[in-house]
């Protein structure tokens, strides 16, 4: 159930219908929140619900035989979870890679003189493909994880750790939660409701609904204004024939791609997070303005934050982070495997190893030549401070937007291709409708006030009295629907 | 966990908020809401500002438009540039010069491609005043034979290019001989005839090698290519870069996704299209859609479902109109079905889709329909998600979904369409130039001829055999084409292969499927190969019914003519056809003795009086009654007294509408009878002629062959019979074109070899 659809408008007003009427009690509300999520989740294919139980027993049982009393050896706790961590990637690989590893097997066997068709021969996993896997795979570790490194953690229970793995708002493609973030929201009220609790909650329910609802309109405006227009007038065509445009179009499209991608993915999050926000629920954000960027270490810190984080502590720390090993080799696979995740393909590890790569260079410039704009502000003048950022942010933007052509191409090959196409400087070719230059300049312009603007626009939503507040709602809904086209493209994270 | 507080109050908004938006909603679909609805229309108006101003904007860039006010400015554009530019000029004025230079030169000719190419978009948008000066920079650099010219052009301006350009053109051809040329030289005006044709059949890859040959001359041609994700990737994509690549034409795509016949509340398709064939008024439009019509249509609050008899006779009309709405009388519409779907209900629902939609393009002159169905399939005519490429490596041709064409599919899709899409454009180049547009050896030509048999203009295919390119590239016209081969082969002739298509078919099938392996027979073999257009359900017979259908007397009094005084031909000639056209082969051929020296027929309809209701042969001959068996004596007795006794002696089904009948009726039923009997392959062996003439027969059916098998061994019976010397054989197949992509190369190379033989 695609979020930009009547039918999950229609289910979430059934949603909230239920919680307003249920009663006041954590275990009938987290019940209910099961049952929907369960819901939502068969909507996305009924056949996948056994594995949604698997991945959440998996974890359940991690938590269980790690944190258990009394305390097990070192050893054993961490033969389990190897075992589990083994299992969780396993199925990930199954169900991602099964065809590639196929695929790749099948030309081993060519080459060595056996032509069998194994792909015909072994079950189609085409329909089988479950939406959401790598997200919920992923949080479910961070369960596992957190159990097994701190022990004082308490082992939940496994209707507990079903509720947070199948979590709808964040299901199908994050943001990536934490154990901690989810189940410390997941608590009894046991404050005594006095007069004085009772304003305050006032105050709190009208943020949370305020900022829930910003959220939501600055989702549908990323999405379905900004990365529809792009995608459809500029991005798909230019992708797919390169050599129908000219030099500037190109290069036009892999900006518009760049912001196209942020607009898809970040109004995702974004409506996540409105949709957990109208619930009560904190989602954490997942981006902060990735584009002002002044380095690939400050990208990362701003781009799909919750994913990078996640790899940060799960995979990079495990590896032996910066003490541990060398750190540029820890760099680059925790990168590679961060390509790797969004699906088996060439372009996907290309992508990730050339971050990987990135961030090495990267890590090892800040040692050789230790300057921080900011620091460096009292001993050098302004002017100076200013134009080395710029070039700093001008390269930067430049790297992540040639990677994310490799990223969105359908191969290599015509990344290659679209590259050439604009080195090649030629005016000769197809131009592209000048709305593009606007909606870019506008995804850019997000990034540097966007923070200022959803602010202010909670501010004054708080402040409006209700049928007002419900205007104003929905004039800048029915705006952004009308702008955006008629049918809503799914979201490119969808697939991964 | 203070849920229940906030969804309590985020409800009440929500609720509100989604009301007023089922409102708007509800608004958008009620045109009377929607002009009352002064909000509304607001919102209306700013999405169509902000979408007109992304098309009006679509074609520029903003460097060209940075690029002409920087042209502007600066009147005189500095000599340094001019001078680079001269000879590019001059690859694309001296054309006739050129084409020696470039057949010696195949990399250098390359080059030159692509820098004509370049100058021909420099042309158009620079000034005039600079193309004339450069065209004082040719003349410069041309060759002796051009200093006349040179002196001319220093005070000529453009108009005067044009006279000085036949000047040159008539010169070279004096030098190869040819008188007529200059009475032709009118096509060579304004554009390099000669040196891209030859650039354009020698840079294109072994697969356009075979393709139709695309004219240079003659108006651009725009191509539209609109439909649903079908479109927006796979095929789509891939038939726009290959159109696109291609000089002569504009090629624009238009689609949307998700959308389709079925809802045109999502989006609607007639009021779209109408904006775009204004915006872009294309010669030929090509259309792919369907995938999401699978589901149920409501029209007037009143649902009709899926899979009912309704919802295709809705369906079917909406087509209709569709097409109707896209036809303009001159249009070429290529229709393309959609291709096989890998899941239920998808599969039979498409087949069903795709059957109303071929019913539809029926309905419109310039339309046809490409049944792509059986592609993407494997062995067994099954959905296949993979197919095996020649490293034998395992190739994906679908996405997961089952539904959407991977950009691989898309390429072998584009393979298959691409024949057809050229035919439409060699029509409407044939249209725009007549019959001037001459035949090249080597590929396959589309020729149009009129008729006045058949009151309209009628197409053929040829393939002629392979001889000196460079010589038959010279030529102007048909005439040209004929005295230059009978010229530079020494006066050599070649026996001619006729071949009829089958019910539901034109003379495009044969290029469609076999073009490439009758090319080779043609080469190899010496033969010319000529395929004509006669009518999906013409039947090769003189019709009385329908005053055009007189396909068998065109056949002999019109186009072996018109073939004989054109091409260099023997009067060696064979027949050969498949299904109808192997009716038509035989009947063709047993009828006029000594026309043709080998017949064939493959899966040939040989007794069409066994079809009588099928095929709409009846529409052509009338109502075929057979005899039954005791009104048989009768006849041959008294007529007057048929109506008495057979009202006691019939009691079959027949007897209700016998007994009405009057004597002029039966009359004619006789006539119709007599019609159909000298209509019928059957009827006539051994009739007309003796079997003891020196005839060449093959027949080939399939062994499977549930329509035409019993007929072709009653056939060969006879034959045998009479005493006639043949080839008869079954071939295990069944009546379609995997069969016939087998047996009829076999069969033409085996009446080839027969023709030659022959002294």
């Amino acid at each position: 159930m695609n979020f930009v659809t009547l039918y999950f408008s229609i289910f979430f007003l059934f949603v909230l219908a239920f919680f307003s009427c249920s009663p006041r009690s954590l275990k009938v509300q987290s019940f209910m929140l099961l049952c929907f999520n369960l819901f939502f989740y068969a909507c996305a294919g009924i056949q996948f619900l056994p594995l949604l139980f698997f991945v959440a027993f998996l974890n359940y049982l991690s938590g269980k035989l790690t944190n258990s009393h009394p305390p097990k050896k070192h050893v054993t706790r961490r033969a389990i979870i190897h075992f589990i961590v083994a299992l969780h990637i396993l199925l990930l690989g199954f169900y991602k890679y099964y065809e590639f590893f196929i695929l790749n097997i099948e030309a081993l066997l060519g080459q060595l003189g056996i032509n069998i068709s194994l792909i015909g021969l072994l079950p189609s996993m085409d329909i089988l493909l479950p939406v959401g896997l790598s997200f919920y795979i992923f949080q479910g570790l961070s369960y596992s994880i957190d159990r097994y490194r701190n022990i004082s953690l308490k082992p939940r229970s496994y209707l507990d750790v079903l509720l947070f793995v199948s979590f709808f708002p964040t299901i199908l493609a994050g943001p990536i939660m934490r154990s901690h973030q989810f189940f410390g929201q997941l608590i009894e009220e046991t404050t005594p409701q006095d007069k004085e609790y009772k304003i305050q909650e006032k105050q709190w329910i009208n943020h949370d609904i305020t900022e829930g609802f910003t959220y939501i309109l600055s989702g549908l405006f990323k999405k379905v204004v900004l990365a529809s227009y792009l995608s459809e007038h500029i991005v798909r065509d230019v992708f797919q024939n390169p050599d129908f445009y000219s030099s500037e179009t190109v290069l036009i499209a892999s900006y518009a791609y760049a912001m196209q991608i942020f607009c898809d993915f970040s109004g995702y999050s974004d409506l996540a997070i409105g949709i957990g926000r109208l619930m009560g629920f904190k989602i954490p954000i997942n981006f902060n303005a990735p584009y002002l960027a002044t380095s690939l270490q400050d990208f990362w810190h701003r781009w799909h934050i919750s994913l990078s984080t996640w790899l940060r502590d799960y995979l990079y720390i495990s590896l032996g982070g910066n003490r541990k090993g060398n750190k540029y080799v820890n760099l680059f696979i925790t990168m590679t495997l961060g390509g790797l995740w969004h699906g088996a393909h060439l372009r996907f590890l290309i992508w990730g190893m050339a971050h990987g790569l990135g961030l090495g260079i990267n890590h090892a410039w800040q040692k050789i030549c230790p300057f921080s704009p900011k620091k460096a502000k009292k001993e050098y003048p302004l002017v100076l401070t200013k134009i080395y950022s710029f070039f700093a942010w001008f390269i930067t933007f430049h790297c992540i937007t040639i990677l994310w052509l490799f990223f969105r191409a359908d191969t290599s090959q015509k990344a290659l291709e679209m590259l050439q196409r604009i080195a090649l400087f030629t005016t000769e070719g197809d131009g592209y409708p000048l709305l593009v230059l606007v909606a870019i300049f506008t995804t850019i312009l997000l990034q540097i006030i966007g923070k200022h603007c959803f602010q202010g626009f909670s501010y004054i939503l708080g402040k409006l009295w209700l049928p007002f507040k419900i205007l104003l709602i929905a004039f800048c809904c029915a705006v952004i629907l009308k702008m955006g086209p008629d049918g809503v493209l799914p979201f490119i994270y969808f697939q991964f | 966990m203070k849920i229940q507080n906030i969804a309590r109050k985020s409800l009440i908004i929500y609720l509100c908020v989604f009301c007023i938006m089922l409102l708007f909603e509800a608004a958008r679909l009620n045109p009377l809401l929607e002009r009352e609805g002064a909000k509304y229309t607001l919102f209306l108006k700013t999405k169509d500002f902000l979408t007109s101003l992304g098309e009006q904007t679509k074609i520029y860039n903003l460097s060209d438009y940075l690029h002409e006010t920087f042209l502007n400015i600066a009147e005189n554009p500095t000599l340094s540039t001019n001078q680079n530019l001269t000879p590019k000029i001059i690859a694309f004025f001296s054309s006739t010069k050129k084409e020696e230079k470039i057949h010696t030169n195949p990399n250098q000719e390359l080059q030159e491609r692509t820098i004509s190419s370049e100058n021909i978009k420099q042309k158009t948008t620079s000034n005039q005043e600079r193309t004339t000066e450069q065209h004082k920079e040719n003349t410069v650099t041309n060759t002796l034979e051009q200093e006349q010219a040179q002196t001319q052009s220093v005070e000529q301006t453009q108009e005067n290019q044009k006279k000085q350009q036949t000047e040159n053109n008539s010169k070279t051809q004096e030098i190869t001989n040819t008188e007529e040329a200059t009475a032709y030289t009118y096509n060579n005006n304004n554009f390099p005839f000669q040196a891209s044709l030859i650039t354009k059949a020698q840079n294109e890859e072994s697969l356009d090698q075979y393709a139709v040959r695309m004219p240079d001359f003659g108006k651009k041609k725009t191509v539209l290519i609109i439909g649903d994700s079908m479109m927006m990737e796979g095929l789509g994509p891939t038939l726009h870069h290959r159109l696109r690549n291609r000089d002569n034409l504009d090629v624009y795509r238009e689609g949307k996704y998700s959308s389709g016949l079925s809802r045109p509340d999502f989006y609607d398709w007639p009021t779209n299209l109408t904006a775009m064939l204004k915006k872009y008024n294309p010669d030929l439009l090509i259309m792919s859609m369907g995938a999401n019509d699978t589901q149920d249509i409501v029209i007037n609050k009143k649902r009709y479902f899926i899979d009912t008899k309704e919802w295709a006779k809705i369906y079917l009309q909406r087509s209709k109109d569709f097409i109707a709405l896209a036809d303009n009388g001159k249009r070429h519409i290529l229709w393309v079905s959609l291709p096989v779907m890998g899941k239920e209900p998808y599969f039979t629902r498409t087949k069903l889709i795709s059957k109303l939609q071929l019913e539809a393009s029926q309905t419109v002159k310039n339309a046809s329909f490409v049944n792509i169905q059986h592609l993407l399939t494997d062995e067994k005519g099954k959905y296949t998600t993979f197919y095996k490429d020649k490293n034998n490596k395992s190739i994906r041709l679908r996405s997961q979904d089952l539904v959407h064409v991977s950009n691989e599919g898309g390429e072998i899709l584009t393979d298959y369409v691409l024949p057809s899409v050229n035919s439409h454009i060699n029509s409407l180049y044939a249209e725009e130039m007549g019959n001037i547009y001459p035949p090249v050896a080597g590929m396959a030509n589309h020729v149009v001829f009129t008729s006045s048999l058949r009151q309209k203009q009628v197409e053929y295919m040829i393939w002629l055999p392979e001889t000196n390119n460079k010589l038959t590239n010279q030529a102007k016209s048909p005439v040209d084409t004929q005295k230059l081969l009978a010229e530079q082969l020494e006066n050599k002739r070649y026996p001619v292969l006729y071949l009829l298509h089958g019910a539901y078919g034109s003379a495009e099938d044969w290029n469609i499927y076999i073009g490439k392996k009758l090319q080779e027979i043609a080469t190899q073999k010496k033969v010319i190969i000529v395929a004509p257009s006669c009518e999906p359900f013409g039947w090769y017979v003189d019709s009385p019914l329908i005053k055009n259908n007189q396909i068998a007397s065109f056949l002999i009094k019109e186009l072996i003519p018109h073939i004989d005084s054109l091409y260099p031909t023997n009067k060696r000639r064979a027949i050969a056809g498949l299904s109808m056209g192997g009716h038509g082969a035989l009947l063709t051929g047993f009828k006029n003795q000594n026309m043709f020296q080998s017949m064939a027929s493959i899966s040939g309809v040989l007794d069409i009086r066994t079809h009588k209701n099928q095929w709409k042969i009846k529409e052509l001959l009338g109502e075929y009654v057979p005899l039954a068996k005791t009104q048989d004596k009768k006849t041959t007795n008294t007529n007057l007294e048929i109506n008495e006794t057979q009202k006691i002696t019939e009691a079959t089904e027949q007897k209700n509408t016998q007994k009405t009948l009057s004597k002029e009726e039966l009359e004619k039923q006789a006539e119709t009878r007599k019609l159909w009997d000298n209509n019928a392959v059957y009827a006539l062996i051994g009739i007309k002629w003796p079997a003891t003439s020196p005839r060449h027969i093959i027949i080939v059916t399939g062994d499977q062959d549930t329509l035409v098998l019993e007929e072709n061994r009653k056939a060969q019976d006879l034959l045998h019979k009479r005493g006639f010397k043949f080839d008869y054989r079954e071939e295990q197949g069944i009546h379609d074109w995997n069969f016939w992509k087998i047996h009829i190369p076999a069969t033409l190379e085996k009446q080839a070899n027969y023709l030659n033989s022959l002294k």
